[in-house]
């Protein structure tokens, strides 16, 4: 173990580029990539990009596959629009309606007349599910219906956001309705003549998920051994309805490989770094499952510092930690107090729980996001500086990581 | 060494983020793949809020503390 030489972590330090990692975020979020969703074409053209980003960083590539079951998967913008009688209004999809995760597949559109769940006679209705009622106590009280509106707020560009993780389908077509829409349509079901027309094109795909590896130094003998992780799939495009998925979590991405390049020229020998781009997060961090158990079965032991989401700093990142993670703990609050970056516990539900499970050291780091699994995460929202941030903070832990926690506050002279 | 500064870090125990709240919550993990952590029954979590606030929405979180997180920054459900 050796004191590592600060003046040279400063120097690989300066030499992060905010302008770099923002642009690897514009590509990752263009239309070309179409969201990244595990198992399209988008997600795969995003791979092959991102090994070459890989490799030009100096790792040695290789890649691994993992089946990716039941993926829901809205083939068709749905077409939607209601009346109360007398005006007819269409719908927009994304804002005022989304297909929900529970959905039955109904291809064709249904016409029927509006009711509310366990208020009006359900056959042949669409019935509008009070707030206070679940789904499965709505299904109790839907025999014959046409379909399911369930009420859910929107985010604050008013759009509805996706999840690939969830309810598996159940036996009716269920839109999810925006909240302030849900209660015009009760209030119009009460007036009476009011009714509701729409299909729910959605249907469920078993696909092939795929991690990025590379190795960029190997450790010494007993010597610290860090796996730098990010996931680089999104929730996907839908059919007229774009998802960059800049924040989520191309922005991390960003990170890691801004993180790689600097540490792959400039590391102190006798430190060991990977790196670990993983898909299928967004379907229930199933790609972190996967590498978890090929560590495990390995009998590798890495500390793993993993980024989702360094789209927009809002004072402080948000830290996680599992597994045996407190040396790794001291590290990243002495590279916090090294780059000036306040670190606070907080959630980060993300691919480090996966790792953490499986008994490794396992960070999650944080920072804020704008447009949450919706259309508006888009690149133009990510903040180069919070980009920059993060990386100052990965670059700085995998450095000290050379040294003895316990003697790091002398060797960087904080006084706190 | 070039730069120290004091404010950056944890502000208190960096241990405490070992027992972050809303590690029970869902978020981008179905229920049957989520790494829960047991959580007590109606504490509102950061992330997903109350248990209560995601059965009544039939989602795994509460998407009004899953929004307000979001955009504080809190780093959660990513």
């Amino acid at each position: 173990m050796t004191a590592p030489n600060l003046l040279d972590l400063d120097r690989a330090l300066a030499g992060i580029s905010g302008e770099r990692m923002a642009a690897t975020v514009t590509t990752l979020a263009g239309a070309p990539f179409t969201g990244r969703r595990v198992g399209t074409a988008g997600g795969a053209a995003a791979r092959a990009w991102l090994a070459d980003l890989l490799v030009e960083a100096g790792g040695t590539l290789a890649t691994s596959a993992f089946p990716v079951p039941a993926i829901p998967d809205v083939y068709a913008a749905p077409t939607v629009r209601w009346s109360d009688g007398r005006t007819t209004y269409p719908l927009t999809f994304g804002r005022d309606v989304i297909v929900h995760l529970s959905s039955a597949d109904l291809a064709d559109g249904r016409d029927g007349p509006l009711g509310v769940a366990g208020v009006d006679e359900p056959t042949g209705r669409w019935l509008l599910v009070p707030a206070a009622m679940t789904l499965t106590d709505a299904y109790r009280n839907a025999g014959g219906a046409l379909g399911l509106l369930v009420g859910r707020a929107v985010d604050g560009d008013g759009w509805h956001y996706t999840m690939l993780a969830g309810p598996a389908p159940g036996p009716l077509p269920v839109l999810t309705v925006e909240t302030g829409l849900h209660d015009r349509l009760t209030a119009a079901t009460g007036a009476g003549g009011a009714s509701w027309s729409a299909n729910a094109p959605i249907r469920r795909v078993d696909l092939q998920g795929t991690n990025l590896h590379a190795r960029l130094r190997s450790a010494r003998a007993g010597g610290p051994d860090l796996l730098l992780t990010a996931h680089y799939d999104g929730v996907g495009d839908h059919p007229r309805l774009r998802q960059p998925a800049a924040a989520d979590n191309a922005s991390g991405v960003a990170v890691i490989c801004e993180a790689a390049r600097l540490l792959s020229a400039s590391l102190p020998e006798g430190i060991g770094l990977s790196v670990a781009l993983l898909d299928g997060e967004e379907a229930g961090a199933l790609g972190s499952a996967h590498h978890a158990d090929q560590l495990a079965a390995a009998a590798d032991q890495p500390l793993v510092i993993n980024v989702d989401g360094a789209g927009h700093l809002n004072q402080t990142a948000a830290i996680e930690a599992g597994g045996p993670a407190h040396g790794l703990l001291a590290l990243l609050d002495q590279a916090g107090r090294h780059t000036g970056l306040p670190l606070a516990a907080g959630p980060v539900a993300s691919d480090n729980r996966r790792y953490a499970a499986a008994g490794l050291a396992a960070v999650g780091i944080g920072a804020g996001m704008a447009g949450y699994h919706s259309p508006a995460d888009t690149a133009d929202r990510v903040d180069a500086a919070t980009m920059t941030a993060i990386c100052r903070l990965v670059v700085a832990t995998v450095w000290l990581a050379n040294s003895s926690p316990a003697k790091l506050s002398s060797l960087i002279g904080d006084k706190r | 060494m070039t730069d120290v500064n004091t404010q950056g870090g944890f502000a208190g125990d960096p241990v405490a983020a070992l027992s972050v709240s809303g590690t029970g919550g869902c978020c981008g993990n179905p229920p049957q793949t989520t790494l829960s952590l047991p959580e007590p029954a109606g504490a509102a979590a950061t992330c997903c809020g109350t248990a209560a606030e995601a059965k009544a929405e039939n989602t795994c979180c509460g998407s009004a503390a899953k929004a307000d997180a979001v955009a504080t920054g809190n780093g959660c459900c990513g």
